[in-house]
């Protein structure tokens, strides 16, 4: 392929051309410009065209041309960059769509009738709170014994670790917050078997929200006696990993 | 072969340390015996603890398992903290959907409810009252939910067949099924 330097002008692809890098194969014959104005307008089936030899083109052209334009180089890795993650697109396999006339389509009761099965539910929850079972995965527990650890003591330093955290900016995208059971995975592993503070355990920089959910899974992690915590004669806590 | 007491007495040893229920025929490994036999045993246990015991035989589950009578619920609740935090009516709406039409994906309990439903599948996930249990063969392969052994517990139900029929559900008692007669 030859790779023959052109003036540089502003072409259809709304940035300045590539040069004029020429393509050559079964289905293809033209500019890399051309190329991929043909892929844009799904002219072309990209699959049938070969990248490396425009890959190898593209090199040439920088290693031979003495005065390469900055502007048209990037504009030619633009287009290489383009065609190339295209193609990679094509190759992905599909997902096997079934035509459906409605994929979710709602047959059964309306929300209505649920809502009439609120009230048994509702009913056997009360009964099953009447009696006690010996379960692994109990709804009720003897109460965590604290020892010198107080309410005071746990606010304080929830306080002194939100005064550390910092304001995460405008939020422009929402992304979902981990449940309350996979935060517990992630103290548990921060948490070693000696005692730690707070500050030497969460990792910074965090935000409140980050805090506050570190200290609520660390609160659920004391309470499955899976953590345990001291309070100093100084007030100060520290949290480490229960045998 | 033993006889039905020492039958009984083995079950009885076994539900009491046991920490969830007790199927038949896991009764039935752990004793060697048959599982009708299990059975008989299972219901002379029961009726043997109607009169004069604290405890009763329930069928719970998809199992069997032994567990306070609600006449000392009061007083155990003096010793153990019981952890009655009640579902919100959005929570117990989309088990009960997932309930009856699982399994089930998010966009269908969605459809029903009008209303997204993200947050409530993430807490009854929490709460270990719903599963995945697959993914629909459609685009996108959404995640189809179920509910949970966990769930019949909960709610005191000893199977999915015994939910009652929507039709049904007036008069519908949802007490714990009680070891007294033959199943």
């Amino acid at each position: 392929m030859s790779a023959a330097l052109v003036p540089v002008h502003a072409g259809p692809l709304g940035l300045f051309a590539p040069p004029d890098i020429r393509v050559e194969c079964d289905v293809f014959e033209g500019s890399l410009a051309t190329l991929v104005r043909c892929v844009l307008s799904h002219k072309l089936d990209l699959l049938q065209i070969p990248l490396q030899p425009i890959v190898e083109a593209y090199v040439e052209y920088l290693m031979t041309c003495e005065d390469t334009d900055i502007d048209s180089a990037c504009a030619a890795l633009l287009a290489l960059a383009y065609l190339i993650e295209r193609k990679a697109h094509c190759l992905l396999p599909r997902p096997e769509i079934i035509e459906t006339d409605d994929l979710d389509a709602f047959e059964g009761p309306g929300v209505e009738t649920y809502r009439a099965v609120l009230g048994f539910l509702e009913d056997g929850l009360a009964a099953r709170d009447q009696v006690f079972f010996r379960s692994a995965r109990a709804d009720y527990e003897l109460p965590v014994e604290m020892g010198k650890v107080t309410l005071s003591g746990l606010a304080r330093a929830l306080e002194r670790l939100l005064e550390q955290t910092e304001d995460p900016g405008p939020t422009l995208l929402s992304r979902p917050r981990r449940s309350i059971a996979q935060q517990m995975e992630i103290v548990l592993e921060s948490l070693a078997n000696e005692p730690r503070t707070l500050d030497n355990l969460i990792p910074a920089p965090m935000t409140r929200t980050e805090a506050v959910w570190w200290f609520l899974a660390l609160l659920e992690l004391i309470r499955t006696h899976a953590a345990q915590a001291e309070q100093t004669e100084q007030g100060d806590l520290f949290f480490w990993k229960a045998a | 072969m033993e006889s039905r007491v020492d039958l009984e007495l083995k079950l009885e040893a076994l539900l009491f340390v046991a920490d969830s229920p007790l199927s038949v025929p896991h009764l039935a490994e752990l004793t060697g015996e048959f599982e009708s036999e299990v059975l008989d045993a299972l219901t002379a246990l029961g009726q043997r603890y109607e009169h004069g015991h604290a405890i009763q035989l329930v069928r719970i589950a998809n199992g069997y398992q032994i567990s306070t009578k609600p006449e000392h619920a009061s007083l155990i609740a003096n010793l153990v903290a019981p952890q009655r935090t009640r579902m919100s009516r959005a929570q117990l709406e989309t088990l009960a959907i997932i309930a009856y039409q699982q399994p089930v994906t998010a966009a269908h309990i969605e459809a029903v409810r009008g209303v997204q439903s993200d947050h409530c599948l993430r807490a009854l996930s929490d709460r270990y009252l719903i599963e995945e249990v697959g993914r629909k063969q459609t685009a996108g392969r959404p995640v189809l939910y179920g509910t949970t052994d966990q769930f019949l517990h909960q709610f005191g139900l000893e199977s999915l067949e015994k939910l009652p029929k929507i039709a049904e559900l007036e008069g519908a008692s949802p007490a714990l099924e009680l070891v007294e007669s033959a199943p």
